[in-house]
């Protein structure tokens, strides 16, 4: 468990291997194996060439046409995921970790895991608008695209969730389940129902509210010179004296998503950048039970 | 007492306002998201905060002045919690009587009624002085010009006026002669007073009548025809606004047998003879020694041994020596002028005021007997051989004769050899002394009973005359002298310190030292400050 601590997998320099870590590392802790339930099925039969494996050759139909063939397969897509990722200037706060590190770690581990079951997995990356934008592929070899995608982007802009799904919205023809990565520093009321919306388009949504302990607490010390992350409003402030109204406040906030969410039967996991990956993971695994 | 050193370092105040910038520019600067929860709501908590930060400013730039103001111990115009404070009050007969409960209270000493400020305030510099500031108790600190800032002033207010009786004298108080005695009155009054005077000795009423008393000083004659003996009176006025002390007097009269005065002289003593016989002795003058007869003599500008044979003589005399270098009691000397010293201890009869203001030549040094009185360079001016005075000048030749004070300086050179020199009149506190060959018993006039103390052969000193009023002096059995203690003329004055003069001496009117009350409201800004920073 210790080895999946946010602070200490972040050494690690290449997403992948830290993917793969924290999925591996979730499975063995799982006891379970996530394939149950998902099987390959049968496409047809292809002319052995030099270099194929030698165990996926069809040997009793060699018996039969003393020719070597190679099943196969078609893998049972039934999912497909949308890994909708704010990429905010907001979200790159956090001392050890940012909240953007963060969620784009969890990002990788569950594409690295869903495309492990052969679903289809595509990103979006957004501010107040959609940055980058990946459709979702059931191949392993499209996780080194996410991953570089992820690794590329770095947080900036002005963060406005509604706005970046409503553009998201036509672009997703198929239904899927998309799973958001955010600090939803919005109104509150205005990402309810973009939310509300692509539920109502038949698409299962899973919301990872993405929080640093300090946004909770708001454990300050001194005064200081606060500087807003995505306006650059400057304010001296004296934490002490703000701490009780800032967290009931921020409660409220918290609370205004809980209860709007609810209602759709729409997931909502807040994570705090200080707990490990797999407890996220297991939520998600938890939802995806239940979809299957 | 303040320490303005102190002010030296207010350039300090600087320090806060540095460390004001300082922390500002050094302000840490941490980039938030979720400032919407601060910016859009509390904008009264970010006015209170920017306000905060003067606030503090201020009260650290405060704490420092009330440091520097409470090591200068800056005066202050109320009173503050001050432990260390002492209550000193005046208790002089001006005041009246004052009691003082439950505080520390110490009393002022006072001589001849008159308050010892200046040694007493010099031991005690911090305090609540109660004093109604009457003038003569500040005399001696006014001269010295000293200034005691640590005491506090409250001030005692004069009645509206006062009539006391200040002073008294009589001329020689001989039997079967009228005398006079003559009583000084002071009206303190804006106005003319009109006030029942009585006269009385121990038994019965001398004298009562009506006066009309001017402003200012009054002289009040009274004459009196008594017989021969020692005589305690008083003099009561009426005065019921002013001060109660000072309107009765005490005063005590040796009414004495006339005396024959017979002068011993070559030239006829013109002086002596006029200042004599205006002092209604009978005198005589004579020429040859064998002719001295009387009860008392004088022997003029003796320069002859036979001449001092006289010494064996059982009546009392004086000797005037001119100084022949071979007599056994004198010595010659080149002419030497200086003042005589007033008052000596051992012997109050001889102390005569305004004696000094003579410069007195003489041309020789008496070298036996007893000293009573010296000039200023240390020479023996009056000596005491038995019952005979030698002094070292001519009273005849020398300027003192031409001087006011010749008549009553011979009166008391008369008095001194005579019986009866146990009556006196003195002032409060002023030492008694006394002449007995048995131990003598001191009764007050409150009948207390003391014992004075031995000073020499047959002399006693008593110093514990505390109370106005008539002190008997007995042998045991019968009394042999009295004395009448007064209050000092002074005290009877409605004359009080200026407000410029208190000022100048008590460093400004209810003034306190202000250390701890700024000490004090520090730690409150101190405190005041924690709580802004949310230390506490």
């Amino acid at each position: 468990m210790e080895l999946l601590k946010p602070e200490v997998l972040e050494k690690i320099r290449t997403l992948n291997l830290r993917a793969k870590i924290i999925v591996k590392g979730f499975l063995t802790g799982l006891h379970e194996s996530p394939y149950h339930g998902f099987s390959l099925e049968f496409k047809q039969h292809r002319p052995y060439h030099k270099g194929d494996p030698i165990n996926k050759i069809n040997w009793k139909l060699y018996a039969r046409t003393e020719r070597f063939y190679l099943k196969k397969y078609q893998a049972e897509t039934n999912l497909s995921a949308l890994l909708l990722l704010d990429k905010s200037n907001s979200m790159g706060f956090g001392e050890k970790i940012s909240k953007f590190h963060y969620a784009r770690t969890l990002a990788a581990s569950l594409a690295y895991l869903l495309l492990q079951q052969n679903d289809s997995v595509g990103l979006v990356l957004f501010d107040s608008k959609i940055e980058s934008f990946i459709p979702a592929r059931s191949k392993m070899n499209h996780l080194k695209h996410l991953l570089g995608t992820l690794s590329k982007n770095e947080p900036s802009g002005k963060t406005s969730i509604s706005d970046a799904i409503f553009q998201l919205l036509p672009l997703i023809k198929k239904r899927s389940l998309c799973i958001l990565f955010s600090d939803l520093l919005e109104e509150p009321g205005k990402v309810i129902k973009i939310i509300n919306v692509m539920k109502a388009k038949k698409h299962e949504v899973i919301v990872f509210h993405i929080l640093d302990r300090k946004e909770l607490d708001f454990s300050f010390q001194d005064e200081s010179l606060f500087r807003d992350m995505e306006d650059s409003k400057t304010i001296i402030v004296d934490p002490k004296s703000l701490k009780v109204l800032y967290k009931n406040k921020f409660n409220q906030f918290i609370s205004s998503y809980r209860n709007g969410l609810a209602p759709k039967r729409i997931d909502y996991f807040q994570v705090i950048t200080d707990i490990p990956y797999d407890k996220a993971l297991t939520e998600y695994l938890e939802k995806r039970k239940r979809l299957s | 007492m303040s320490f303005p050193v102190f002010f030296l370092l207010f350039p300090l105040v600087i320090v806060p306002i540095i460390i004001h910038l300082i922390s500002r520019r050094k302000l840490k600067k941490i980039d938030f998201p979720s400032l919407l929860f601060i910016v859009k709501n509390d904008a009264r908590l970010i006015r209170w905060f920017r306000l905060k930060r003067i606030f503090l400013l201020i009260i650290r730039i405060g704490f420092i002045i009330l440091l520097i103001l409470a090591a200068a111990n800056l005066k202050i115009p109320f009173a503050f919690f001050s432990p260390l404070e002492t209550l000193i009050v005046d208790k002089s007969p001006s005041m009246g009587r004052i009691e003082i409960k439950g505080k520390k209270t110490l009393i002022v000493p006072t001589s001849s009624g008159i308050p010892q400020f200046f040694s007493y305030l010099k031991k005690r510099p911090i305090g609540i002085l109660i004093t109604d500031a009457q003038r003569n108790g500040f005399r001696e600190i006014l001269k010295e010009g000293e200034k005691f800032p640590g005491i506090r002033i409250k001030k005692a207010s004069f009645p509206e006026g006062n009539l006391g009786i200040v002073g008294a004298s009589a001329g020689p108080t001989f039997e079967e002669e009228k005398f006079v005695i003559n009583f000084k009155i002071l009206n303190e009054y804006k106005e003319k007073k009109k006030t029942r005077l009585i006269l009385k000795t121990e038994r019965k009423i001398l004298k009562e009548e009506s006066e009309i008393l001017k402003v200012g000083e009054n002289l009040l004659s009274f004459e009196l025809n008594l017989r021969k003996g020692l005589y305690q009176l008083s003099l009561e006025l009426e005065d019921e606004k002013g001060f109660g002390f000072d309107n009765k007097f005490y005063f005590v009269v040796s009414v004495q047998k006339k005396k024959n005065i017979c002068i011993l002289s070559d030239a006829y003593p013109e002086r002596l003879i006029a200042a004599l016989s205006a002092s209604y002795f009978e005198v005589k003058w004579v020429k040859e020694t064998a002719d001295v007869r009387g009860d008392f003599f004088f022997v003029c500008d003796v320069n002859e041994k036979d001449e001092l044979d006289l010494l064996r003589n059982a009546s009392p005399g004086i000797f005037c020596l001119q100084g022949e270098k071979n007599t056994s009691i004198s010595n010659k000397v080149p002419d030497r002028i200086s003042t005589i010293v007033e008052g000596s201890p051992l012997n109050g009869s001889l102390h005569l005021k305004n004696l000094s203001e003579i410069p007195v030549r003489y041309n020789c040094l008496i070298t036996e007997g007893e000293t009573l009185m010296y000039f200023e360079n240390g020479d023996p001016f009056i000596s005491k051989i038995k019952n005979h005075l030698i002094l070292p000048i001519s009273l005849e030749k020398n300027d003192i004769s031409l001087h006011p004070v010749f008549i009553p300086f011979l009166f008391s050179l008369i008095n001194s050899l005579s019986e009866g020199t146990n009556s006196r009149n003195i002032l409060l506190d002023e030492p008694l002394e006394i002449k007995s060959s048995a131990e003598p018993q001191i009764i007050s006039p409150e009948g207390d009973k003391y014992k004075p103390y031995r000073v020499g052969e047959n002399n006693y000193i008593f110093k514990e005359t505390k109370e106005c009023g008539i002190y008997r002096i007995t042998d045991g059995n019968t009394i042999i002298g009295l004395a009448a203690v007064n209050t000092h003329p002074s005290e009877s004055r409605l004359e009080s310190l200026s407000d410029e003069e208190l000022k100048y001496i008590f460093g400004g009117k209810g003034f306190e030292n202000g250390a701890v009350f700024f000490l004090f409201i520090a730690l409150l800004f101190f405190v005041l400050s924690l709580f802004l920073e949310r230390k506490i």
